[in-house]
């Protein structure tokens, strides 16, 4: 039986279509429970808190 | 520059090293196109996070962003920033279930969820970003060794070509992985070098809070929110379906592996994207704002480095070049041999034949994103073409099929939002208002990727919801 984690080897794969049944094998692997927009959010956030950082820096100057 | 004298040894050397890597991985890691294309999977986290962070940090960024940054000031950071924080995302949201389904490119997950149709689009929309990309990172290179050696940019480009592709000819993902992580650490001395010496200029760190521009050391900078919203929105529709990068992950032994592959890379680059920005606010500051923007990083390095210390800088902008560059050519190849050949001219070819068109391939590429550039030399802007279309169509869908289980049942959905995602940013690009055409970049009233990609969002929102919606247990989005 194929699972997300255990695949079957490729067998001829270029040309490979998944059945139904197989369309969702890759949910089962695990994802954060975070909220994925969320997390996309928080990181640019402190992208933003880092920058904060260097303008802090460059306005003290030497 | 006139009187810089280059430590050909150094140069030699790095090149030398460079080829040493490619023989070595030919003849002893690659005997399948798997193999050239994602290492055989069999890559630890920490090659895979230098190899992440050294295909991000590449000539554009160092060239491109300085001279950016000359005008935007700090906000320039998201030029290339959100391409970075992104990395981290996917790293724990997208990495480990594209691994599960055992592609090697993203067409290939198309046609296994939907058909050929679905692969030929999504493949043709990858590489218009793709072949873009490598000709703005093949041009930062050829501009740099032009000006080195003084020689034509024509006769730069075909040298950096052929040394660029050889180790890539020869040993593919491995060769490239291994040149990544040596050029990462070179790009990082180089790089903090330059920004050491600008900070020690009397006229560098000092005068730099003085810079006589709207808000020039602000985090929205003088290009103000529209602008910042625009290099944001992109990086992150750029990075999610960003081929070269997705296939690191690939390249991983273990799904542990590429997480902390990525995270790890993300990271370090996350912290290293401040440099170019900051060269390009301390050379306004040493220089004024009349230099060229094309002219930033070059005049910093051969002006306020100089002597040796400019050798180490030429070498790390090499690296920094050729590090994205293989990667990208070697991406392409892998799409032309497995989405193109082995899909639709001879699947029945023996691994031996298909590795010798993967490597013919490469070398095609190779000559290919060097005649794209010499023809259309807007550095930046290359970078960011095909990116806006490959950003408003496939990206969105990519994602939308890794994280819902409904997008996964409409493939007609799927194909017609990627499809006018890809037209709608077309014929903005060609009939759009654009405010001013630099050297770098295309500055837009509103920037293109802004419109197309909400046009995208919504078509696959709606178009999922009327294709699904007599399916009850599948037509609710899945939550993570």
């Amino acid at each position: 039986m194929p699972s997300a984690a255990n695949p079957q080897p490729d067998e001829n794969i270029e040309s490979r279509r998944y059945r139904e049944d197989e369309l969702d094998l890759m949910d089962e692997i695990p994802s954060p429970r975070l909220n994925p927009w969320l997390s996309l959010g928080l990181l640019i956030l402190l992208g933003f808190l880092y920058l904060w950082g260097w303008r802090v820096v460059l306005l003290k100057g030497q | 520059m006139d009187t810089f004298q280059p430590s050909w040894w150094l140069i030699f050397s790095y090149l030398i090293l460079m080829l040493a890597i490619g023989v070595w991985s030919a003849r002893t890691k690659i005997s399948i196109i798997e193999d050239m294309a994602v290492a055989g999977r069999n890559c630890g986290p920490w090659l895979i996070a230098f190899s992440v962070a050294a295909t991000w940090i590449n000539g554009v960024t160092l060239i491109g962003i300085s001279g950016i940054a000359k005008d935007f000031g700090l906000s320039a950071y998201w030029a290339g920033g959100s391409f970075v924080l992104t990395t981290i995302w996917m790293s724990y949201y997208m990495i480990p279930r594209l691994r599960s389904t055992r592609i090697v490119t993203i067409p290939q997950l198309f046609e296994r969820f939907f058909g050929p149709k679905h692969r030929v689009l999504s493949l043709v929309l990858i590489l218009l970003r793709d072949l873009g990309a490598t000709a703005g990172v093949m041009g930062s290179l050829a501009v740099v060794v032009s000006q080195l050696l003084q020689i034509s940019l024509i006769e730069s480009l075909a040298l950096m070509t052929a040394l660029t592709i050889v180790y890539v000819f020869l040993g593919g993902m491995w060769a490239i992985l291994v040149t990544d992580a040596i050029q990462f650490v070179i790009v990082s001395i180089g790089s903090l070098v330059l920004v050491i010496c600008a900070f020690m200029n009397p006229q560098g760190w000092n005068a730099a809070h003085s810079i006589d521009a709207p808000d020039f050391l602000g985090l929205l900078g003088p290009g103000g929110i529209k602008q910042v919203m625009g290099w944001i929105a992109i990086g992150i529709a750029i990075t999610v379906g960003y081929q070269s990068v997705i296939q690191r992950g690939l390249a991983a032994s273990s799904t542990k592996a590429a997480r902390q592959g990525f995270l790890y890379g993300g990271i370090i680059s996350t912290i290293w994207y401040i440099v170019p920005p900051l060269i390009g606010i301390l050379a306004r500051a040493i220089y004024g704002a009349d230099i060229p923007a094309e002219e930033v990083f070059l005049k910093m390095t051969f002006g306020i480095a100089g002597g040796q210390l400019a050798s180490i800088i030429v070498i790390s902008v090499l690296a920094a070049s050729m590090s994205t560059l293989d990667s990208t050519v070697n991406t392409i190849a892998s799409n032309f041999t497995i989405d193109v050949y082995t899909r639709f001219i001879n699947s029945a070819a023996s691994p031996r034949a298909k590795l010798w068109v993967y490597r013919t391939n490469v070398v095609l590429v190779g000559v290919l994103v060097a005649a794209i550039y010499y023809v259309f030399p807007v550095m930046m802007e290359l970078f960011w073409l095909g990116g806006r279309i490959m950003g408003a169509s496939v990206a969105p869908t990519l994602v939308a099929l890794v994280l819902f289980r409904s997008v996964r049942r409409a493939p007609h959905t799927v194909f017609l939002s990627m499809l006018g995602g890809a037209c709608f940013i077309i014929v903005y690009q060609v009939f759009g208002s654009i405010q001013q055409v630099g050297s770098m970049v295309i500055e837009w009233t509103v920037d293109p990727i802004l419109l197309g990609l909400p046009i995208t969002i919504l078509l696959l929102t709606l178009g999922t919801w009327l294709e699904t919606r007599h399916r009850s247990n599948t037509s609710l989005p899945r939550k993570i």
